[in-house]
């Protein structure tokens, strides 16, 4: 095993204020080289390269991180990412896919440049198979639309991320999406079957969960890119709920609220979805949206019971029954599909609220075990005041998955820098708390030089062996998950010092 | 005869593997055994036995997780998780052999419904010693987690070719309040394609059962009488409400009567049906055959299986498992041929049987197996790791 390649290792703070290595260099005769090779396939404006064309590429939602593509393939099929791939590694160009960019930790920024492969024109829902309860899609389809597609035979795609009416099935294979609902129903990778793939070398594979041997599905879900290029997938589909309740609850404070959540889950009931916002939160939201949370609450817990009518009658009871003895101050219910929608409005549009109160915002995702939420929702009050930040809560509290938000103006290099230490403290805590980095956006660019605050050099060694055994150029979407190995005293891929952590608010279905 | 080191801590197994790879000793891992012969002969110099590592290290009774050794038994676990009124709801072949580790390796899927309740669903994280002796961890301790490669996706169902698994995190969940299991009965006189149809229609009548299988006559299980058909039993469990589920729909669906199994009975029968795969071969000569495909394809195939022996299925799981005399065996593979959506792997059979035959029919395509053996050269570059057993 090589340790320490690189003696000036990035701790603390100084990560966010190297600046980045530049994007590889490359000729623009070069892209010149490729648009005369791939325009016969993809068609004049199937690969673009004026850079008001690829400008528009330069960031997903996490738009910190900021390196705009040589090149933009739109390709419409699977045999056209594959020539696209099968080019660009001819070339030894870089290449990102891309679906919504709607990702929170910059997994489809090319950072090192090259070329993006949007698969946004890929969007058909190809084949539904009620009495199986599969559908096959294009990977660019928009994961509401699968939904919206199976709808009629009584069925749904179960992960919901937040910015579920505008990102991809694609994006969710790579970042193994979460969601409210993925507390009861799983992540992304509980609902992938199969999945074709085009690998580094352009060549197309089929994987499958049927498949006998190693769980390829498995690892190729949640490797945000960097193992292969998804073009289609075969999705599991669960039968709508006979009935569903939505209930919110105010409390005095967050503690009580997260003791509820522990002891709901304790009793054996289990909610399909419960959500956390705490006082600031609450009050940007009703501030913004208006969706009726009380705005004298310490915080709410947004809860959702789902199944047969006797079993959710069942559930219901017993989760009136704890709210009440752990001081919920009232419990209100969705009656109809209206207040069901208005509840969930609040909490989806959160992060879009905050752009009220400030011009940026810095979102983090780790997770800590159930029980440690009071310690820890205690620790990040203490973190923010520590650094005098304005710091809101609004998490998956059946998970343990941490958001806290941080509002501040990207324009104050004081307040960035107070940002960015407050920022890696949250980290280090939720990894002292027996939690993880991240729990649903993904490692990406954000948080690769920080995995060590997780894993040893072995175990990061033994992930770059598998990367690298099935990307074996570097060249897809290279700079993502792990620590980049660079020169000493010369990591790559920070903050450059003319960017800033936010702006997330500017988008209303930011992925939480 | 190969030698046996039976390490009993992590540092041991580490120093044994080293030695064994250093030496260039191919090695075969095992717990308990129950399913030491899955996937392709392994050549074997070497045994590494790790059920000395045993123990529970940490239950999170309010986080629903626990860490334990990996020699640990599922069995011994389970008791030790009930008294708080907790479960692993993984449910292997003779769970007081079956080690967590050796479930873990082996992917078994037991016989609950996915998603949910396979070892990749429950497996938060887990501690390893590769080849060389180094030793990795991946995954954590909280049930949601996207921090770096799925390492421990990639573990399950290695079958001990990647590295030695010595530690484990898990999922747990709250003891069911009660439970019910519906048996209905399908008609004999059924078309292949009416069977298939009418079983995932039934089984759709059922709200979120916790198991659902499709038992074949003639297995002696409880609670099924003997009338030379196929059965559907769904398994419904949680709250008392939960459980107690009308099965009329269901009954309906299947075109025939129902029963319903509780308590001792209830239990005896999904034993039955789980242990099957470990216990059946040691019937005499006999093959364990396991299918995967999509659900009508895969009720098609078990429905064809049926003239050689009796195979179970597990529609929502993709899978069916099939015991049949190993003479029938290349007339059972030609009756699975007429089902192309299907693939299926001999995973129990006398050793020299499986020395002498194909065990993947087919097996996966090229390219898969092209990145299969990509990855153990990655974690396992001398290949001392049962060389041999996987597909590639």
């Amino acid at each position: 095993m090589e340790k320490g390649s690189c003696v000036g290792r990035r701790r603390g703070l100084g990560y966010f204020h190297r600046r980045p290595c530049p994007p590889i260099r490359l000729d623009l005769t070069l892209m010149e080289a490729l648009a005369a090779e791939l325009r016969p396939h993809l068609g004049k404006y199937g690969f673009l390269l004026r850079p008001e064309h690829t400008l528009p590429y330069e960031c997903d939602g996490s738009t910190a991180y900021r390196s705009a593509p040589q090149a933009v393939a739109l390709p419409r099929s699977t045999a056209e990412v594959a020539r696209v791939v099968r080019a660009c590694a001819a070339a030894g160009v870089p290449f990102t896919a891309r679906g919504a960019g709607t990702g929170l930790s910059g997994g489809a920024t090319p950072i090192e440049g090259g070329v993006v492969i949007s698969l946004a024109g890929m969007n058909r829902v190809l084949e539904v198979n009620p009495a199986e309860r599969t559908a096959r899609c294009q990977t660019g389809v928009v994961n509401l639309e699968i939904s919206r597609a199976t709808a009629p035979f009584g069925l749904f795609f179960a992960p919901d991320p937040s910015s579920q009416s505008a990102c991809t099935l694609g994006g969710n294979i790579a970042e193994n999406s979460g969601g409210p609902h993925c507390f009861k129903l799983g992540a992304t990778t509980s609902h992938i079957l199969e999945v074709t793939v085009v690998l580094d070398d352009g060549e197309v594979v089929v994987l499958s969960e049927d498949d006998a041997g190693y769980d390829l599905v498995g690892l190729f879900v949640g490797s945000e890119g960097t193992l292969g290029i998804a073009t289609e997938a075969t999705v599991r589909l669960l039968p709508v709920p006979e009935t569903v309740e939505t209930l919110l609850a105010p409390f005095a404070g967050l503690v009580p609220a997260c003791e509820a959540v522990s002891r709901i889950v304790a009793a054996g009931t289990v909610p399909v979805a419960m959500e956390m916002l705490d006082a600031a939160t609450i009050e940007v939201v009703e501030a913004g949206i208006g969706a009726g949370y009380p705005k004298d609450a310490g915080a709410v817990l947004l809860l959702e019971l789902d199944g047969a009518k006797p079993a959710v009658a069942r559930q219901r009871a017993d989760v009136d029954r704890i709210l009440d003895e752990c001081g919920a101050l009232e419990i209100r219910v969705a009656h109809d599909a209206a207040e069901r929608e208005l509840l969930w409005r609040g909490r989806k549009f959160a992060f879009g609220a905050m752009g009220r109160i400030s011009t940026d915002l810095y979102v983090q995702d780790g997770v800590v075990p159930r029980s440690a939420l009071p310690e820890a929702i205690a620790e990040v009050e203490r973190i923010g005041k520590r650094h005098d930040l304005r710091v809101a809560n609004v998490f998956h509290a059946g998970d343990g998955n941490l958001h806290p938000c941080i509002s501040y103006d990207g324009r104050d290099p004081d307040e960035k820098a107070r940002v960015m230490a407050a920022s890696h403290e949250l980290l280090s805590l939720c990894v002292r708390l027996g939690g993880v980095l991240s729990g649903e956006h993904g490692v990406g660019i954000e948080k690769r030089d920080s995995l060590d605050l997780l894993f040893g050099e072995d175990d990061l060694e033994a992930m770059r062996r598998v990367r690298d055994a099935w990307n074996r150029q570097g060249l897809l979407n290279p700079g993502k998950i792990l620590p980049v190995r660079s020169g000493c005293g010369e990591p790559r891929a920070t903050l450059p010092d003319s960017g800033m952590p936010g702006r997330v608010a500017a988008i209303p279905g930011a992925w939480i | 005869m190969a030698g046996t080191l039976a390490p009993a801590s992590e540092e041991e197994v580490a120093r044994a593997l080293a030695a064994a790879s250093g030496a260039g000793e191919a090695v075969v891992l095992r717990g308990g055994g129950t399913r030491l012969g899955l996937g392709a002969p392994a050549r074997t110099d070497r045994i590494v036995d790790l059920r000395g590592l045993s123990g529970v290290i940490e239950h999170h009774v309010s986080d629903l997780t626990a860490e334990a050794w990996a020699g640990t038994t599922v069995g011994a676990l389970n008791r030790e998780l009930a008294a708080h009124r907790q479960l692993l709801a993984l449910d292997p072949p003779l769970p007081d052999r079956a080690t967590l580790g050796g479930v873990i390796a082996a992917g078994d899927p037991g016989v609950r419904v996915v998603p949910g309740s396979r070892p990749r669903d429950l497996l938060l994280g887990l501690s390893a010693v590769l080849a060389d002796g180094t030793r990795i961890r991946s995954g954590g301790r909280v049930v949601k987690n996207v921090t770096g490669y799925e390492l421990t996706k990639l573990f399950t169902g290695s079958l001990g070719t990647l590295g030695a698994i010595t530690r484990v995190t898990l999922r747990l969940r709250a003891l069911p309040e009660a439970s019910r299991t519906v048996v209905a009965g399908l008609p004999g006189s059924d078309s292949v394609d009416q069977f298939a149809d009418r079983v995932l229609a039934a089984a759709a009548a059922a709200p979120g059962p916790a198991a659902v299988a499709v038992v074949p006559p003639g297995t002696g299980l409880p609670g099924l009488p003997e009338d030379g058909g196929f059965r559907l039993a769904i398994r419904l469990e949680g709250l008392r409400e939960e459980a107690a589920m009308s099965p009329d729909g269901v009954a309906e669906a299947a075109g025939g009567g129902t029963e319903v199994l509780k308590g001792p009975e209830e239990e005896e029968f999904w034993a039955g049906v789980r242990d099957f795969p470990a216990v059946a071969p040691e019937r005499g000569g006999t093959l364990g055959l396991a299918v995967h495909g999509p659900p009508g394809a895969l009720l098609r195939a078990a429905w064809r299986l049926a003239a050689f022996g009796p195979p179970f299925a597990f529609p929502d799981q993709r899978r069916a498992i099939a015991s049949i005399p190993g003479t029938d065996f290349e007339a059972a593979l030609g009756a699975l041929r007429e089902e192309p959506d299907v693939s299926a792997v001999v995973e129990t059979a006398p050793d020299r049987w499986k020395r002498d035959n194909d065990v993947f029919h087919p097996p996966p395509s090229s390219q898969v197996r092209a990145l299969s053996r990509r990855i153990k050269e990655a974690l396992d570059p001398t290949g001392i790791l049962a060389p041999g057993r996987m597909p590639f």
